[in-house]
């Protein structure tokens, strides 16, 4: 191929370029706001389906320093408005606990030599770290979440279990350094084993969506007996949550849609509308008891 | 388009909506389900001659502050974009009033109260319909949700009305 023909043939193809890139550029700068608009609607998609890494996340979550901050100064302001239940709730507990004292103390000169073997293994499992104050909540939308002024600081690691006096509160999804995030039983990305204290049967709970106040409990088998007024208490097959914690009582009874199963109403015992002191709980096996369901699998 | 007085209500609006919205309206609970989102104001009010890039951005930013201290990834900042890009369409569709500006910040006090009424509503559904959809994200407590938007909206129009009572946070811009 001789040299002129090259030059000629570089020529239109540089035009071509050339023209291909002007019109692409053109098409950009028309549309450019609804490419912006694209964009930035793209971003909060990636962030709504990353929920879980997100949550992770201390950064983007309200466990973060400032926003953190700015909820526990505000925090400090209103938590007078609460202080009389509060007393109240306190001197109760105080009531609860000396008379449980005494009654532990005749226990213990009863049995002194052959304590109960169970109560060992339990010590052995959990840890019981006390006194986090919730500082922050919401309650009203789908996903609920409990901010709480304890974190890594305070021992208080991702998985731990929350309870108060009252019953279950939820789990630690996300912490820093001096707070967490609790995700509560009422989010409806949360799943909890439950089971009826009286007859034993196994179920899931889920939140309904409706009422902070009352949870749906499924997977509860026909032919389970169940009674409005039952108890139901954690399971204990997941290796988070100790067994027998108290969740609520059964308030309605209803055959699921798709039959074979119950749907049961759940009376929650929390009222996340008030819960402030709480306590958070860690099973010191679960690392092991994972490690081997998972190498099982 | 902006002047400088603007550029000040603008800022305050946006701080004070976002404080307002964190400290005070999520924390009423109507029939214990009902939240108002009054934060909407921040892109609402925002000048008429403002480019809609201006706008996504500013809700984008709004909304990703209520996100952070909400728990709710993306959830507010989607709908405020969304809000911010359609808005240039409803004002379209419902006409903008005979002797508007490019500089006016509409508030009720601006124009006559039943265009404000009309451009709130549009605004405040389109707002809560994306955030309770993405929030939701499946059909299965539809009717539940429904009833849920239909009650937002109608106290958060009456919030946004009883705020413009107390502050006048608008304005009628020069005419050049």
């Amino acid at each position: 191929m001789h040299l002129p023909t090259l030059f000629a043939f570089g020529y239109y193809v540089s035009l071509f370029i050339r023209n291909t890139l002007r019109n692409f550029f053109y098409f950009i700068a028309k549309h450019a706001t609804f490419i912006y608009f694209l964009i930035l609607e793209g971003i909060c998609l990636a962030l709504l389906f990353n929920f879980n890494d997100y949550q992770r996340s201390s950064f983007f979550s309200s466990s973060n320093r400032v926003c953190a901050s700015v909820y526990s100064i505000s925090n400090s302001i209103t938590q007078y408005f609460g202080l009389r239940t509060e007393n109240l709730r306190l001197s109760e507990e105080n009531i609860k606990l000396s008379n449980k004292i005494d009654q532990l103390q005749q226990q213990l000169a009863s049995i002194t030599d052959t304590l109960s073997r169970k109560l060992v293994i339990d010590n052995d499992r959990y840890f019981v770290y006390t006194s986090g104050n919730v500082i922050n909540r919401t309650i009203n939308r789908s996903r609920n979440f409990l901010t709480a002024d304890v974190g890594k600081k305070s021992g208080i690691s991702d998985n731990m279990i929350v309870v108060d006096e009252s019953g279950v509160i939820g789990m630690v999804t996300a912490t820093s350094e001096h707070f967490c995030t609790i995700l509560p039983i009422i989010n409806n990305a949360s799943r909890l084993s439950a089971k009826i204290k009286k007859s034993g049967f196994h179920g899931q709970i889920v939140w309904n969506e409706v009422s902070y106040r009352q949870a749906i409990m499924e997977d509860v088998p026909e032919h389970a007996s169940v009674a409005v007024g039952d108890s139901v208490v954690t399971s204990g097959s997941s290796s988070y949550y100790p067994e027998n914690l108290y969740i609520g009582k059964i308030s309605e009874v209803e055959m699921d849609r798709n039959g074979g199963f119950y749907r049961l109403t759940i009376d929650l015992a929390v009222d996340y509308n008030s819960v402030s002191q709480v306590k958070f709980i860690r099973n010191k096996r679960a690392d092991e008891q994972r490690a081997l369901e998972e190498g099982q699998q | 388009m902006t002047n400088t007085q603007n550029l000040i209500r603008i800022a305050l609006i946006f701080i004070v909506s976002i404080v307002a919205q964190l400290l005070i309206f999520n924390n009423l609970q109507f029939l214990g389900f009902v939240n108002p989102y009054i934060y909407v104001l921040i892109v609402m009010t925002l000048p008429l001659g403002a480019s809609t890039g201006t706008i996504m951005t500013i809700g984008f930013l709004a909304g990703l502050i209520i996100d952070m201290f909400c728990d709710t990834p993306g959830m507010h900042a989607g709908s405020m974009v969304l809000v911010g890009f359609l808005r240039q369409y409803i004002l379209k569709f419902i006409a903008l009033h005979n002797d508007y500006t490019l500089d006016a910040m509409p508030d009720i006090r601006t124009y006559d109260t039943a265009w404000y009424l009309k451009y709130a509503t549009l605004m405040v559904a389109v707002h809560h319909i994306t955030l309770f959809s993405l929030e939701q994200f499946d059909t299965l407590f539809f009717w539940p949700t429904l009833l849920r938007i239909i009650l937002s909206i109608l106290f958060t129009l009456i919030f946004i009305v009883l705020i413009q009572m107390l502050v006048p946070i608008g304005s009628k811009g020069k005419r050049m």
